[in-house]
């Protein structure tokens, strides 16, 4: 019975230490899988302009480099390819155009030729939604 | 009971720092990543494609349309009549539109550096036209 007793009086302790440190791996872990997202952006020298609101994670990335190649997610391709990942996309939306967005992060050192014809292709798709990507400025 | 208040009184206070330090580090990369990947904005243009100039004909007041054309060796703004070299110059003569709400129409030639086209749009949303339409546009174009 006395050892019963000295049970009882046994402190209950909550270590938080590790707790936290798991927390804070996993919120870690996590922005690091948004940044990992963020590769899709090819480096390309954005207008350096104030812009109108900041950038989230966008679904379609596509790049204009300055030589007008167009890079989506990391591959080289063509307006043709970029027509037909959009029209697949778009099908994925149940054939709704108004919720597919398209970012471009077009160099503004090249012309404007790749962006146009990227503009063409989504108008032609029903595509409006599209945003213009900057660089903010200091 | 004194004999364990005199325990009480004794006892050593330690402070475990290398948990501490473990927890302090590990916010200090989680402010480093996040202050690293925000540095990019965006512009929301509208998009659309303009085969004739009949849309701009019906309005009372001519829209706001700003084109960027080539002057010699280098590119200018063209705001009605006049070439505007400087963004500067494009947003103080587009916020002397009246009719913002008939929103303005950005003129892109494909020969254009995209970097105007761009600085082109933003002028027209600091000049507070809404919405502010981005429109690739052919050269032979009429």
């Amino acid at each position: 019975m006395r050892l019963n007793r000295h049970k009882h009086a046994s402190r209950i302790e909550l270590n938080m230490t590790p707790m936290i440190d798991v927390v804070f791996l996993l919120l870690i872990f996590f922005m690091t899988v948004s940044q990992v997202s963020e590769a899709r952006n090819e480096p390309v020298e954005l207008p350096k302009l104030r812009g109108s609101r900041d950038a989230e994670l966008s679904e379609i990335v596509v790049n204009v480099l300055r030589d007008q190649t167009l890079v989506l997610d990391g591959t080289r391709v063509t307006v043709v390819d970029f027509v037909r990942r959009i029209d697949k996309r778009i099908a994925e939306s149940r054939g709704d155009a108004s919720r597919v967005a398209v970012t471009i992060r077009a160099d503004a050192r090249g012309e404007s030729r790749g962006v146009n014809e990227i503009v063409r292709a989504l108008t032609r798709l029903g595509v409006t939604r599209v945003r213009i990507a900057v660089q903010r400025t200091e | 009971m004194r004999l364990t208040s005199r325990r009480r009184q004794g006892a050593k206070i330690e402070l475990a720092m290398t948990s501490m330090i473990d927890v302090v580090f590990l916010l200090l990369i989680f402010f480093m990543t996040t202050s690293f990947g925000s540095s990019e904005r965006w512009l929301d243009p509208a998009v659309r494609v303009e085969r004739s100039g009949a849309n701009a004909a019906q309005r009372d007041l001519q829209p706001a349309i700003v084109e960027i054309v080539r002057s010699g060796e280098s590119h200018v703004y063209r705001l009605g009549a006049s070439n505007l070299a400087s963004v500067a110059e494009l947003t103080a003569r587009l916020r002397q539109f009246p009719n913002k709400s008939d929103g303005a129409f950005v003129r892109v030639v494909d020969g254009a550096p995209f970097g105007m086209a761009a600085a082109a749009v933003q002028a027209c949303a600091a000049a507070r036209f809404m919405p502010v339409s981005y429109v690739p546009w052919d050269e032979g174009t009429p």
